[in-house]
């Protein structure tokens, strides 16, 4: 592949892609500069890969796995930011639990535990319900049977609800 | 901060459901909302086709220069690095030329002072030549002053660089008139003076004032121009000699004093030279008589002070020294006023 193909499989991929990239990260996130940001650090960096001659099978999945990094990342930096500034304001927990608790989906913690699923179940559940793609093109991008990908979603789903009851039943392990 | 205080949390019934099977088509219908507005997207596609044509770019630009090379034999691939090389010295060329309008503090005028003078320089084969093209750079230099000026933009930067340039311009021209005869250089008319640039802020303005100076020996040894110079600088001498009676001493001691830094270096500023010829009109009768050394002209004055100091005319040149005492005396309670300004600038 030359550097003008490569140049232009990129950019198909970026107006394909990055809606679906931006609310993959805007849901854990729940900033949109900031989602904003680690989007298109994303894309930089996939290009970065791309263009140092590294070949990848799935642009979109190595996509998708920069972007949950960089989300992590994030957390850990923000979580770090945020410990540390409690720690010298005195911060008091309960106060701050009564303003936490929403009516309504609470989709950070929806979003973190879609993220525990392994990566191919997460791609797949993702694919399918939020980007509605039909079970064929999934199975086309995976490079998977038609079967073997519904399987994927049913258990992604499956396990998906369990990781959203672990959430608030279990000790957080993050 | 959730993760702190997440165990904490009870799960709502929007999640419970979700966490059993139920208002999932809710929760992805939400996330498909999101979306990245107009201007995001192309904002962001803009900075990544910077970021990736920045890469590529160069990229290319190797492999066309490269691949040729790799095709070739040694023979052509030197034919074609000589063929690159003119391409290049063309380029050269056109920023030469740019250039040639470029003013101080612009990125291509040091091109133009370091780079295409002197080479034009080097085409320049006898002295004559050379001491013109030094004449015209220099007379160059001031019209660039000139052009800042008339900008606003001559700054004490631009000025310092371009005052530094024409000292060396001179330096060239007073070197290529000693290699040629003298007569060449009289024609120029070039010998007995020297052009200096004199930037001066006067009311917040930044002026600039070219004025030629004479050579102090050519001065001195010239007695028929110090006195044309006496009857210019009669209003100099206002000035000059308007104090009282009182600091008469006092002043002389001074003026003794800033005669012999004058005499230890040249002038170097109009002022000075004002002083000077103010005091040239003093000594011109004396040293018509005594001869033109810088050390007779410090005696007479020595023996002016005494003289003027007891009012009695006891020096050679009886007839002059009586009329410049008077002329002094009428004047000084005229000039008294303007002798601060005068020391000031």
């Amino acid at each position: 592949m030359t550097k003008v193909d490569l140049e232009k499989s990129f950019f198909e991929l970026y107006e394909r892609e990055s809606d679906s990239l931006f609310r993959f990260v805007f849901f854990r996130v729940n900033d949109r500069e900031v989602a904003l940001d680690l989007v298109q650090e994303s894309f930089v960096k996939l290009w970065e890969v791309l263009s140092s001659g590294r070949a990848i099978d799935n642009a979109r999945a190595f996509l998708f796995r920069i972007a949950s990094n960089k989300v992590i990342d994030r957390y850990r930096k923000v979580k770090e930011y945020s410990l540390d500034l409690l720690a010298e304001e005195g911060f008091d927990a309960s106060l701050e639990v009564a303003v936490s608790i929403e009516e309504g989906i609470d989709m950070k913690e929806a979003m973190k535990a879609l993220e525990r699923l392994p990566e191919k179940y997460r791609e797949a559940v993702w694919l399918r319900n939020v980007e509605e793609w039909a079970v064929k093109d999934i199975a086309k991008h995976l490079g998977e049977s038609e079967n073997a990908v519904s399987v994927r979603i049913h258990r992604g789903i499956a396990m998906w609800r369990k990781k959203i009851r672990d959430g608030y039943d279990k000790p957080d392990r993050e | 901060m959730t993760s702190l205080i997440g165990n904490k949390k009870s799960m709502n019934e929007e999640m419970k459901k979700l966490s059993e099977g139920k208002g999932e088509n809710e929760l992805f219908a939400r996330l498909r909302t999101e979306v990245l507005t107009l201007s995001e997207k192309s904002e962001m596609r803009l900075f990544l086709r910077r970021k990736v044509s920045a890469k590529t770019g160069f990229a290319r630009a190797y492999e066309m220069l490269a691949a040729p090379f790799r095709m070739l034999s040694f023979r052509q691939a030197a034919s074609l690095s000589a063929i690159i090389a003119i391409v290049l010295a063309s380029g050269g060329i056109g920023v030469a030329k740019a250039s040639e309008q470029s003013l101080p503090g612009e990125v291509l005028y040091k091109v133009k002072t370091v780079i295409n003078e002197p080479i034009l320089g080097l085409l320049k084969r006898t002295p004559e030549e050379k001491a013109l093209w030094a004449k015209t750079l220099s007379e160059r230099r001031m019209e660039e002053a000139d052009e800042l000026a008339v900008f606003g933009k001559l700054g004490e930067k631009e000025s310092r660089e371009i005052e530094g340039l024409i000292e060396k311009h001179h330096e060239d021209l007073e070197r290529y008139e000693d290699e040629d005869d003298d007569d060449f250089a009289n024609a120029l008319g070039l010998q007995s003076e020297k052009i200096e640039l004199k930037i001066e802020t006067r009311d917040g303005k930044k002026e600039y004032r070219i004025h030629e100076r004479e050579e102090r020996e050519n001065r001195k040894e010239d007695d028929e121009r110090e006195k044309e110079d006496r009857s210019a600088s009669e209003e100099d001498r206002l000035f000059e000699n308007e104090d009282e009676e009182d600091d008469d001493l006092i002043r002389k001691e001074e003026k003794k004093e800033d005669r012999k830094k004058i005499d230890e270096k040249e002038p170097s500023e109009k002022k000075v030279e004002l002083k000077k010829q103010g005091e040239a009109v003093k000594r011109s009768e004396p040293e018509s008589d005594s001869g033109s050394k810088s050390e007779g002209d410090d005696k007479d004055e020595e023996e002016k002070t005494d003289s003027s100091g007891s009012g009695s005319g006891k020096d050679d040149g009886g007839d002059d020294d009586e009329n410049k005492d008077s002329g002094n005396d009428e004047e000084d309670e005229e000039g008294s006023g303007d002798s601060g300004e005068e020391g000031d600038n």
